[in-house]
Formats: C-alpha cells, sequence, structure tokens
C-alpha cells in the first residue's frame, strides 16, 4: 500500500516535472529567447502579506524609530531609494545601493554579493544589523506585543503573539508578493508581437547580438549568476578600490570572487536608478555605456545605447495594477 | 487467597508490560520516514539527472538562460536539507555528508560554470557578431582581413564546436596573429580589436568551461545517493522484519495473555461450579434441617431416613446411615438408606458403630470425622477387614453429639466406586449430623418425657387405689378380727369332732382367707410398717424355688440363676418370699402350664438415674431379681397396667388380680422398682430392683416354740369397737393374763391415773376418735415412764415407727390381733418389765 502510494506520489513527481519542463519550454524553449515572462499570479495568504506590509512600513522596526524597510524600498519609487547608496539607522552612508524589492522573490540570492539565499535571512540581518535597523528581538517583540493592531493582526495570520519567526515571515511573504507582471516586453514574450515597437525590438535585437543576454537573462533579466565587474577593463582605475568593490570575495575569500557581484535584475531598470553597486551611474545610458567598456570591451555609439536603453524600459511591469514608477523623474 | 490475587495481578502486569515492550518494538518501522527519504532520493537523483542534463543543454546552447540550472539547485539543496534532517546512522549519515559536502561543491561548480560560461557566450556571441559585420561583403574591411576573420570564426566555431581541439585552437592563434598583422582600415579597428580581445577569451574560457563541466558531469553524487537509497530500503527492509518478529511476539503474547485469560476463566467458572455445588448443599442441608425441624416428633425417625435419601442421592454415594448409641440398649437403633438395588450386608450398619467408635488410624481423622477415601489403601488389619466385608470402598464416619455426650455416628458408605469428600462437604455435613443428633435426641426426650408422664400417672392411680383400698381394709380386718376371735373362742368351747366345731373351724378359715386377701390389699396399698432387716436373697430364693417346684405343673421348668455371692437387701423376708412367689406364679400362668421359668439374681450398679417401665430408680447399686418366661407376652397396653390392683387379663375366678400389685407394693415398699419388658408371642421378663445393702452376719432367726402364757398380769386393753375389746379381753384371759378393757381412751386413761400402779402392760388401738393410740401412750408415759405399751392397728397407719417409739410405744401389732403373735408380744415386753420391776 505505503510502496504503491510512493509508486503514485514517485510517479506524479516525475509528471509534474515533465509537465515543468514542457511549461519551461514554452517559455521560452520554442519562442528560443534567454528572457522569460513574470509569471502572472501567485496566492499568498492576504493576512500574512497584510501584516508583512504594516511591518514594512513600520519605523519602529528601527531602533529610535527612525527607519522602516520602506524608507529605502520606496515602493513609489520603483522598490529603492534612488540613491547612490543607503543610509543607515544612523544616517551614515552604507557600502552599497538599494536593489530595488521588486521581484526580489526572483532572484537566486540576495544582495549585490549574493550573500543570504532567503528574504527571512535577509530580513533579518538587516533588522540586526547595527549599521541599519540596529533593532534587538526583545525590543522588536516588546514593541509589536505593545501594539493592539499587531496583537490581532498576527492573532489573525498565525494565530499567536509576535515571535521572531512570524515577524520574519510576515515581512518575506509580503516581499514575495511584490512582483512585477505584465511588462510589455513580457506582453511581447507572451506573443503580442504589436506589445513592443519596432525600435524596441530592435534595442532587444541589440541586447542579444551584443551578448548582454549571455547574464541578463531568465525570468528576471539577471539576478540568476555571478559576475565579475570588468572582464576587459577595470571599472575601477579612476579611483581608490573600496572593500565592498570587492563584492564576493569579501565574503568567500576565494581569489576568484574579487569584483564579483551577483548579476542585478533587470527588471524595472528605467526606474531604479542610480545603477551599480555603488550608484555610480546615474542613468540607463551611462550604465549601458559602462556595461559595454567593461564587460564588453567596447565603446558603444549613442544610437546603439539609445537602442538599447529603449529595449530596457520595457521590462518595467505593473504591481497591484499600476505600472511602476519613479518619483525622481527617471521616468521611464 | 489474597496470595493468589496477588501473583494474578503481577501476571497481568507482566504480561502488559510485555505487550507494551512489543507493541513499541512491533510498531512498523517509520514508513512515512521511509517514504520521504525514498523521495528525497529519487528526487535527488531525478534532480542531479535534469541538473547535468541542463548544464549540457546550456553547454551546448539549447538553454539560453539559467533559470533552470537555478531552481534545480534550489531543489537540491532543499533536498540535502531534508536528507541531513532525516535521522540516520553509520553508513548512511556519512553516506549523506558526503552526498551534502558533494552537493556543495557541485553548486560551487555550477555556480563558476554559469559565471564562466555567460562570458564565453557573451564573447562568442559578440565574436559572432562582430565577425559577421567584418566578414560580409559591404564591410570596410579589405578582402584579406575579410578571409583572415572568415578563417578565425572558421577554426574558432570548430574549437567551440569541439571537434580536433588543439589544432582549431593553433590555427586561431596564428589567424589572429595574421589578422594583428594586416593593416586595417580605422573604422574597422576597433571591431578588429574587440575581435581579438573575445577571441583571446573564448580561447581561454571554452577549455575552462570544457574542464568544469567535465568535472561536474563526473560526480558521484548521483551513485551515493543511490547507494544511499539502497542502504535505506535494507535498512527500512531490517527494521521491518524486526518489526515482523516483534508483531509476531506480540501476538504470542497476545495468545499467552488469552491463554492466561482462559484459564483464569475456567478456574473462575470451576469455582463458580464449586461455590454452586457448595451452595446446593447447604441447601439441601438448610432443607433437611428445616423439614426435620417441622416433622412431629413422632416421624421424626421417617424425617431422618427421608435426610439420609437426599444426602445420599445428592452426594452420590450408596449408602448412608444414622446409627446411635444407648446406654441401656448398646447399638440401639439405625436409621439408613441405600441405594435400591443394594442389599445390606450382615452386621450393617450397627457394625459400623463399633468400627466408629474403636478407629485407631489416626492419619485419616479429618475435622474430628474418620475419612478413609479407598479402604483398599487402609493398612491391613481388623478395621479393613471389616469394612471391607461390609462391601465399603469409601467411608465417611461422622460422630454425633447431643448435649455434650457421643450418642452415635453419621455415616456414608461409597459401595460401587470410591469417593472423595471435600473439606467443605464434611463441615456441612458435621453440621447434619448435629441436626439429626438434635433431632433424636428431641424425640427421644419427648418419649421420655411420655413415659415419666405414663409412670407418674401410673403413680397416681396406685396412690389413689392404694388409698381406697386401704381404707376398705381397716374396716374389713376390724370385721375380721371380731370373726375370727369368735370363732376361735367358739372352737375353744366345742367339743372338737362335734358338727359345730367343724362349722365354725369352716368360718375361721375363711376369715382367714379373708384376713390374707385384706393383707395382701394393705401390701399393695403400702401401709405396713414392718421392721426390716437385711436379708440374704440368695438362700430365700433357693427356699421359694423349693416350694414352687413342689407346687407347679410338671410341665413347667424352673431355672435358677443365682450369684455366686451372697447379696442382701433390706426387708422383710416373708414379703420378699411373696414377691417371689407371685412373679413365678404369674409366670407359670402367662405360660398356660407349659414352658421355662427363669428366675434370676443379680447385683446392677447405676451411674446414674434410670427410669424404667414401671418406675425410676435413682443412682446406687441394686440387687436384680429377674423373672422371665417363655409364655405369650403382653401388648404395650396390658403392661402398662399390669400392676394396678383387680386388673387382670385371666379368665373370671382363676386370678384375683391382685397378685402383682401386691408385688408392685411390697417391691416399692422396699424402696425398688419394677421394669418389665414383654412382647406378645415373645416371653416376658419381670424385673425387680431392690436396693443393696450389706450381708448380715450369719444368724439364726427365733424359731417358733409353744406359746408364752402369761402369769395373771394385768393387761390395760383400749379399742373403740366395744366388740374388739371384747374380743380381746377373751383373747387375753385364754392367754393367762388379766385384761381390763376400755372402748373410750379418756376413760382408759382415767382408770390409770386412779391406780398407775394396777397396770402391768398397755394394749391400744391407734385410730380412735377421741385419743390416738399415740396420745394416750403419751399421757401414760407421762404417768409411768417404764409403762410397757403395745400399739395395734389395723391397717398401715402411721408410717413412722421412731414417732411412736418416742412416745414409748414398745411393739405395733398389726390387727386382727392372733393369739400367737399376741401371746409372743406380750411375753416379750412384760418379761422385760419383769426384770426391771419385780427385780
Amino acid at each position: 500500500m505505503a510502496a504503491a502510494c510512493a509508486l503514485l506520489a514517485l510517479s506524479v513527481g516525475l509528471d509534474s516535472r515533465v509537465t515543468a519542463d514542457a511549461n519551461e519550454s514554452a517559455a521560452m524553449g520554442l519562442a528560443g529567447e534567454p528572457i522569460t515572462p513574470v509569471p502572472r499570479a501567485a496566492a499568498f495568504d492576504p493576512d500574512k502579506v497584510r501584516l508583512g506590509e504594516m511591518l514594512f512600513h513600520d519605523v519602529r522596526l528601527s531602533r529610535g524609530d527612525v527607519l522602516a524597510c520602506a524608507s529605502c524600498h520606496v515602493l513609489a519609487d520603483g522598490g529603492d531609494d534612488n540613491r547612490a547608496r543607503s543610509q543607515g539607522a544612523d544616517g551614515a552612508p552604507l557600502d552599497f545601493n538599494a536593489p530595488t524589492v521588486f521581484n526580489v522573490a526572483l532572484n537566486f540570492r540576495l544582495n549585490w554579493r549574493g550573500n543570504f539565499r532567503s528574504l527571512e535571512e535577509q530580513n533579518e540581518a538587516v533588522l540586526l544589523n547595527q549599521d541599519l535597523m540596529d533593532m534587538t528581538w526583545e525590543e522588536l517583540l516588546a514593541k509589536l506585543r505593545a501594539d493592539q493592531a499587531y496583537r490581532d493582526a498576527f492573532a489573525v495570520a498565525y494565530g499567536s503573539d509576535p515571535a521572531p519567526a512570524q515577524v520574519l515571515n510576515a515581512l518575506a511573504t509580503f516581499q514575495r508578493s511584490l512582483i512585477t507582471p505584465d511588462a510589455r516586453f513580457d506582453r511581447y514574450l507572451r506573443g503580442e508581437r504589436a506589445a513592443i515597437t519596432e525600435e524596441e525590438a530592435r534595442g532587444y535585437q541589440l541586447f542579444k547580438d551584443y551578448g548582454c543576454a549571455s547574464c541578463h537573462q531568465g525570468v528576471n533579466v539577471g539576478g540568476n549568476l555571478f559576475q565579475r565587474f570588468g572582464i576587459f577593463s577595470d571599472p575601477f582605475a579612476q579611483g581608490p578600490v573600496r572593500t565592498a568593490d570587492l563584492g564576493r570575495f569579501t565574503i568567500t575569500d576565494q581569489p576568484d570572487d574579487r569584483f564579483v557581484f551577483r548579476v542585478p535584475s533587470l527588471r524595472n531598470v528605467a526606474v531604479t536608478a542610480p545603477y551599480f553597486h555603488d550608484g555610480r551611474a546615474q542613468t540607463l545610458e551611462q550604465a549601458i555605456e559602462e556595461m559595454a567598456r567593461s564587460q564588453l570591451g567596447r565603446l558603444l555609439s549613442e544610437q546603439e545605447i539609445g537602442l538599447i536603453a529603449t529595449f530596457l524600459r520595457i521590462l518595467t511591469g505593473e504591481y497591484q495594477g499600476r505600472l511602476l514608477s519613479d518619483r525622481a523623474g527617471s521616468s521611464p | 487467597m489474597t496470595g493468589a490475587a496477588g501473583r494474578m495481578v503481577l501476571v497481568v502486569l507482566g504480561l502488559l508490560l510485555v505487550l507494551t515492550y512489543l507493541l513499541l518494538r512491533g510498531a512498523a518501522p517509520d514508513a512515512a520516514l521511509h517514504e520521504r527519504r525514498l523521495r528525497a532520493l529519487d528526487a535527488l537523483i531525478l534532480d542531479q539527472a535534469a541538473l547535468q542534463r541542463d548544464v549540457l543543454r546550456t553547454s551546448h546552447g539549447l538553454l539560453l538562460n539559467y533559470d533552470p540550472l537555478v531552481a534545480t539547485l534550489r531543489t537540491l539543496r532543499e533536498v540535502a536539507g531534508e536528507l541531513r534532517g532525516a535521522e540516520a546512522k553509520g553508513a548512511s549519515s556519512s553516506l549523506i555528508e558526503s552526498i551534502g559536502k558533494g552537493l556543495d561543491e557541485q553548486e560551487a561548480l555550477v555556480e563558476r560554470f554559469k559565471s564562466a560560461h555567460a562570458l564565453l557566450r557573451n564573447s562568442l556571441t559578440y565574436f559572432g557578431h562582430l565577425s559577421r559585420v567584418l566578414g560580409t561583403s559591404t564591410s570596410q574591411a579589405g578582402e584579406d582581413v575579410r578571409l583572415v576573420v572568415g578563417r578565425l570564426a572558421n577554426s574558432m566555431f570548430r574549437f567551440v564546436g569541439g571537434s580536433s581541439n588543439e589544432a582549431a585552437s593553433a590555427e586561431a592563434i596564428a589567424l589572429l596573429d595574421k589578422l594583428s598583422m594586416l593593416a586595417a582600415p580605422p573604422a574597422i579597428r576597433a571591431d578588429i580589436t574587440a575581435l581579438r580581445a573575445h577571441s583571446d577569451l573564448i580561447l581561454r574560457a571554452f577549455p575552462a568551461v570544457d574542464g568544469i563541466l567535465a568535472r561536474l558531469l563526473a560526480t558521484r553524487i548521483s551513485d551515493d545517493a543511490g547507494t544511499l537509497r539502497d542502504l535505506f530500503i535494507e535498512e527500512h527492509r531490517r527494521a521491518e522484519r524486526l518489526a515482523w518478529i516483534f508483531r509476531g511476539l506480540l501476538y504470542l503474547a497476545s495468545v499467552a495473555l488469552l491463554g492466561y485469560l482462559s484459564h483464569l476463566y475456567v478456574r473462575l467458572r470451576a469455582n463458580a461450579r464449586k461455590l454452586q455445588a457448595r451452595s446446593d448443599f447447604e441447601h439441601l442441608i438448610a432443607g433437611i434441617s428445616a423439614q426435620l425441624i417441622d416433622t412431629p416428633l413422632e416421624r421424626t425417625d421417617e424425617g431422618v431416613r427421608q435426610g439420609l435419601e437426599l444426602l445420599g442421592r445428592h452426594t452420590g454415594v450408596d449408602r448412608a446411615y444414622v446409627v446411635l448409641q444407648r446406654a441401656d440398649d448398646p447399638y440401639g437403633r439405625a436409621h439408613t438408606w441405600s441405594r435400591e438395588e443394594l442389599k445390606a450386608p450382615a452386621g450393617w450398619p450397627d457394625g459400623v458403630l463399633a468400627i466408629g467408635s474403636t478407629w485407631t488410624e489416626k492419619t485419616y481423622e479429618r475435622h474430628g470425622c474418620i475419612d478413609v477415601p479407598a479402604v483398599l489403601a487402609l493398612p491391613a488389619g481388623e478395621e479393613k477387614a471389616k469394612l471391607t466385608e461390609l462391601g465399603i470402598r469409601s467411608w465417611l464416619c461422622v460422630p454425633m453429639w447431643y448435649a455434650g455426650h457421643r450418642v452415635g455416628l453419621l455415616g456414608f458408605d461409597a459401595v460401587a466406586a470410591e469417593k472423595r469428600w471435600a473439606d467443605d462437604d464434611i463441615a456441612l455435613l458435621r453440621t447434619i449430623s448435629e441436626v439429626f443428633a438434635g433431632a433424636l435426641g428431641r424425640e427421644q426426650a419427648e418419649r421420655e418425657k411420655q413415659a415419666l408422664e405414663a409412670r407418674l400417672r401410673h403413680a397416681q392411680r396406685m396412690e389413689a387405689l392404694g388409698t381406697l383400698a386401704g381404707g376398705i381394709a381397716h374396716d374389713f380386718n376390724n370385721i375380721l378380727a371380731a370373726i375370727l376371735g369368735y370363732a376361735e373362742m367358739a372352737l375353744g368351747r366345742l367339743g372338737r369332732d362335734s358338727r359345730e366345731w367343724r362349722y365354725v373351724q369352716e368360718v375361721r378359715k375363711a376369715g382367714e382367707r379373708a384376713r390374707d386377701i385384706v393383707d395382701r390389699i394393705l401390701a399393695f396399698s403400702r401401709r405396713s410398717e414392718r421392721r426390716h432387716r437385711p436379708v440374704r436373697m440368695r438362700p430365700l430364693l433357693e427356699e421359694t424355688a423349693g416350694l414352687l417346684t413342689a407346687s407347679l405343673p410338671p410341665t413347667v421348668t424352673l431355672r435358677t440363676l443365682l450369684p455366686d455371692t451372697e447379696v442382701a437387701v433390706l426387708g422383710e423376708p416373708s414379703r420378699l418370699h411373696q414377691v417371689i412367689m407371685n412373679l413365678c406364679t404369674n409366670a407359670a400362668q402367662a405360660m398356660a402350664g407349659q414352658g421355662v421359668i427363669v428366675i434370676g439374681l443379680d447385683v446392677v450398679a447405676l451411674d446414674s438415674a434410670r427410669t424404667l417401665s414401671h418406675g425410676t430408680l435413682a443412682a446406687g447399686r441394686y440387687v436384680r431379681l429377674t423373672v422371665r418366661d417363655s409364655g405369650h407376652g403382653m401388648d404395650p397396653a396390658t403392661l402398662e397396667r399390669i400392676f394396678e390392683p383387680f386388673f387382670t387379663t385371666k379368665a373370671v375366678g382363676t386370678g384375683t388380680g391382685l397378685g402383682l400389685a401386691m408385688v408392685h407394693g411390697i417391691v416399692s415398699d422396699h424402696g425398688g422398682a419394677m421394669h418389665v419388658h414383654s412382647r406378645p408371642g415373645a416371653g416376658s421378663s419381670f424385673e425387680a430392683y431392690f436396693p443393696q445393702t450389706e450381708v448380715p452376719p450369719a444368724d439364726d432367726d427365733s424359731s417358733e416354740g409353744p406359746l408364752p402364757l402369761g402369769a395373771g398380769e394385768t393387761v390395760l386393753l383400749v379399742d373403740d369397737e366395744r366388740p374388739l375389746v371384747r374380743l380381746g379381753e377373751e383373747m387375753l384371759a385364754s392367754i393367762g393374763y388379766e385384761p381390763v378393757g376400755f372402748d373410750r381412751s379418756c376413760a382408759a386413761l382415767a382408770a390409770f391415773r386412779a391406780d398407775p400402779d394396777r397396770f402391768d402392760l398397755v394394749l391400744t388401738d391407734e385410730l380412735m376418735p377421741e385419743m390416738t393410740g399415740t396420745e394416750l401412750a403419751s399421757a401414760l408415759h407421762e404417768v409411768r415412764p417404764d409403762l410397757p405399751i403395745i400399739l395395734m392397728t389395723g391397717h398401715g397407719g402411721r408410717a413412722d415407727l421412731r414417732e411412736v417409739r418416742a412416745v414409748g410405744v414398745r411393739e405395733v401389732l398389726k390387727k386382727p390381733l392372733l393369739r400367737a403373735d399376741l401371746a409372743r408380744g406380750l411375753a416379750r415386753h412384760l418379761a422385760q418389765q419383769g426384770d426391771s420391776h419385780h427385780g
């Protein structure tokens, strides 16, 4: 009986695997495109999402009630803070540019150095980091338990009082829900040929021909591998090299990991300026030019840069039915 | 019982512990865990395959993004976590460790593969793009450059394509050198530089990627996973086998428990049955008790017999009986029951009583009973022989006690098969033996009470008859005294041969017969006041037997059974003689003149009072005189009235009906009692019991000599009846005395007081209207204490001789007076008087 069940489960597993492969093929294999569209719907527990959203926007998650998650990840600003490098609870600039929180769940690792695999780990590190939220669980839980609204929300979502695991889960659940489907390019990928212009199509072609799509591929257009910043030229030739510039090396201590970063996603890239780990590029064009120089060993023409930028702008998706925007003005 | 219950609880607890242990050990190995492990391993192996496939597809450009790799790596990571989480030991745990390590290494390799491959692809893409741009005819590059670029592209793709790698790479390097030599137009110089740079990267990166790929494909993770899978399966199979063994043991333990419970159940049922049987038995015994209590006493025997039957049938024995032991008749009565088909052997059940009373095998005694489950197993001896003779195979003997005395036994014989008795049964049988003993004791007591009542009635009747007869006899006696007195005087005056003399002689004879009858009546009424003295019984009996032999018809044989030693009773020889004579005469008459009369004499010692058929005896030693005949016997009704005066079964005229009444009176007068047993057709046995006394020394009684005559002494005669005074005066005168008669005592006293010394002796009647003889005697002695006084009494009168002696009476003579008696009595007292008075 048990064996039969196991066999059944195994066969179902095989089936689902086969189905997954088929979907995979359908999404890109047949289309022959390196990029796949953002899945539209994922079911999340609305109570947990709501609680996570409360927490995400609550400055009480930081020492002195100065910072919320949303302070650096402004949802209305494309999920980042429009700063080259964010500020911690003490106002000092941090080591890295704040990446957008949108589609964060589609990344294989988190942060520039890819030092977190799960949102829960990453959230806890941010909460407890003295340079960031500078919080302790004791303090945070005391604050949350003192608030009737939180007690109710936790009771509804988890049937318990606030506890670390629940706090992190709520936050991560909310963050996983921050998915931006239905970018115009995704609609194109789904077969809606007219969703993009001729020019944008030519930009995409260049994007592929120049090898950009070697790293920026997949559902998140990047975010699924590590790569060294500076293959054909040294991007740090101009100035002194900070520790943060060593990238993944600071975590692994492997010589091969010097200047290696997680390849960032290009989803919503038009609304998440400035760019790179240190926010060195203020515009898309500057970023494209930098990438071409360091990763392609080539200076691109303005026309080429423009075409690629045009393509990148159609990667901006929708959150809760609205196209993402950037109040800072670098409109898509 | 408590010990047994404790043991039972321990056994059950122990079994429960064993069951619990077996249940825990017998639980199937965690099937879900096993399934999870296997599924994880299957997933791992599949994911490994998927990963390798995707890596290959990627390296061959069939996969355009790394999402599948990322996804597979994530699943592998989860699977590894799951495997690590699954508790494992020994070989499996080290394998899991190794798989985990391999997966970590593999992940690092995949990351390196992605990075390197992305670079390679980037360069290849751009190389392809540039070579296409430079190689087209529309390019600004010259023919030679175009040619070299084309050949370069060729060799480069050959290099990447995997065939003749070394050669392709050497050719590409050579072509690159050549390209750098060629002069290129400024417009394409940057493209050429980029082409060179990317070519270098391709040549450098491709082998690296290839190497990573080779390492990825060479990973042993799947093999390890396969091994682990087999290990898990083997482990699971072992665990399952063990579990099966324990389940088997569990089953066995359950069966054992069931067996034990069955055993308990069986025991419980057996106990219940035993209790039921005991309860039935108790009911039976209670029923018998109740029935015996309700049974009227006269039906007790029947009740006991029914009880024995019920007991016998219930207990399954073949015979049940009660044998009573009686002091008066040893082996008295028995109540028996036996199965219909059985015939009672000779000597049963009385013989059993003897065995039970003298039992010697103490090992067979149980709870005060004798329990012989197997007579065969008894040690050889008299007891075994006797029991065997009675056909008994198992024997239970319950002694019966009543009022502190052992009165008999209750016995159960198993004849057909041996019978074992339970302790409880024996206890109950003891109870029923008490019930039987009680019932029979009550019945006997009742019978004795009835006998005593009958005796009392009899005594009262005799007393009444005695009083009546005594009164009549007194009057008759006075009449007879006159008749006889005058007859004698008439005879004295008449010529001896004259007709008148003969007539008067006949009157005198008739008068004497009448006096004899009156004597007998008086004897019966016990009014005699003769002086008793020790009488030797043997000579008396011998003398009487001699007389009887002469008087009995020759067809009657008389036998005497006399003791060797002399025995004596306190009494009067002539009256004792009468007793023997009357009893023998009665016996001879009972035999209708033919048969054997046995006269026995012996001594009986009674430890306690004893009730006889016609009287009671206090404890003491008695001389028993037995007269047994072989006559027709008597029925109980006759037996009861046999001693009543005038009661006779003989034809009118053949008896007076006074003989036995007289016997009874004499015996009672001697302080004894009568016991008669008789059955119609079986003869009768009359036993007269007299208190035994010491044998007196031999002496010779005064023999009858010639009448002593007076010498003219003056005798004061007092009697209230004038004829008797005259008769007395005549009689006194005829024997030589000077009589002075008075018919009133007061007148006599006055005459005496007038001249006290005038009289030598006083002869006075006792019963007188004015003053009794005793009172008179007392008054006379006040005047002259030495005066001899003789009292006459018609019937018994005052029995107390001492009282009359106290007032000075020397002798009491019975009326009617006989000349001889009178002459001797006067002579006796006047002689003494004369010695003292005149001397």
